[in-house]
């Protein structure tokens, strides 16, 4: 498989960022907007927020597949 | 997981680029053994809050300023990632513009830390239930910002003097992963201490 240009891998990182951006601003809406119970949905929130980082940032694929080496 | 093997051939380039192999995978897992370590930490003062405080929101906590670091944080991930993809693909100036934009982010960040501390002596003092958990929570996590921007200006520096290269970049991978731990980690604290109800 062909590796992608660094512009591809650049423009994904601005994709992360973006929808990290959104479920931040997600969550301060549901934390200021809601009275009682925030954390339930706050707490799935920050599960959701956490994985792009270490999926595509922190790239804990590579743990089990060499070929990204 | 790729684990080290000792039946490479004793000689030849083949050899050498195994063990080099061996020797990434060895340090990536280590890597990842020692974030597993430092979450545990970040779990139990987390926990703590909900323990000692429950789910109360004290007044006086400054929204748009948790919000507005949460975001620079974020962008400081961005710009350690692509210092890493720049390493990566043998792009040096790049890497090196966004180590020092990661370190810049992280020194705003800290700022911010800075006001709300500031700001949360007044409403909640370290005396307090919810104070010891914030100023307790909020000075770990900086010390660890902290400590990431020391080690990133190492291998900004080493960067300089031209010790990476396309196939050998593992000190910038290594600093940049401990960064992105630290975004992680803030990622749980911000809406456990600014926003839960």
């Amino acid at each position: 498989m062909a590796r992608p240009s660094l512009q591809a891998k650049m423009r994904l990182g601005l994709w992360v960022f973006a929808a990290l951006m959104f479920l931040e601003i997600i969550e301060y809406v549901v934390g200021l907007g809601l009275k009682r119970g925030a954390w339930l949905i706050l707490a799935p929130l920050a599960v959701v927020a956490a994985w792009p980082i270490v999926y595509y940032f922190m790239h804990i694929r590579q743990l089990w597949r060499r070929e990204e080496e | 997981m790729a684990a080290a093997s000792p039946s490479h051939p004793a000689s030849g380039h083949g050899s050498a680029v195994a063990h080099a192999a061996d020797r990434l995978a060895i340090n990536r897992l280590g890597l990842w053994l020692f974030l597993a370590s430092e979450s545990f930490l970040f779990a139990a003062l987390l926990s703590s809050r909900y323990f000692l405080q429950g789910v109360q929101r004290p007044a006086g906590m400054n929204q748009p300023l948790g919000l507005a670091i949460s975001i620079v944080l974020l962008l400081s991930s961005l710009t350690a990632y692509r210092a890493e993809m720049a390493a990566a693909y043998g792009d040096r100036a790049r890497s090196q513009r966004h180590l020092l934009a990661t370190v810049g982010l992280g020194l705003l960040f800290l700022v911010g830390v800075g006001i709300e501390w500031f700001e949360a002596f007044r409403h909640f003092p370290p005396s307090s239930g919810f104070g010891t958990i914030f100023f307790t929570t909020t000075g770990v996590h900086a010390f660890h910002v902290v400590s990431g921007m020391l080690l990133l200006l190492v291998v900004y520096r080493l960067g300089r003097d031209g010790r990476f290269t396309k196939g050998n970049y593992w000190g910038v991978e290594g600093a940049v992963k401990y960064w992105h731990f630290v975004d992680v980690a803030w990622v749980f604290i911000y809406p456990t201490l600014y926003l839960v109800s």
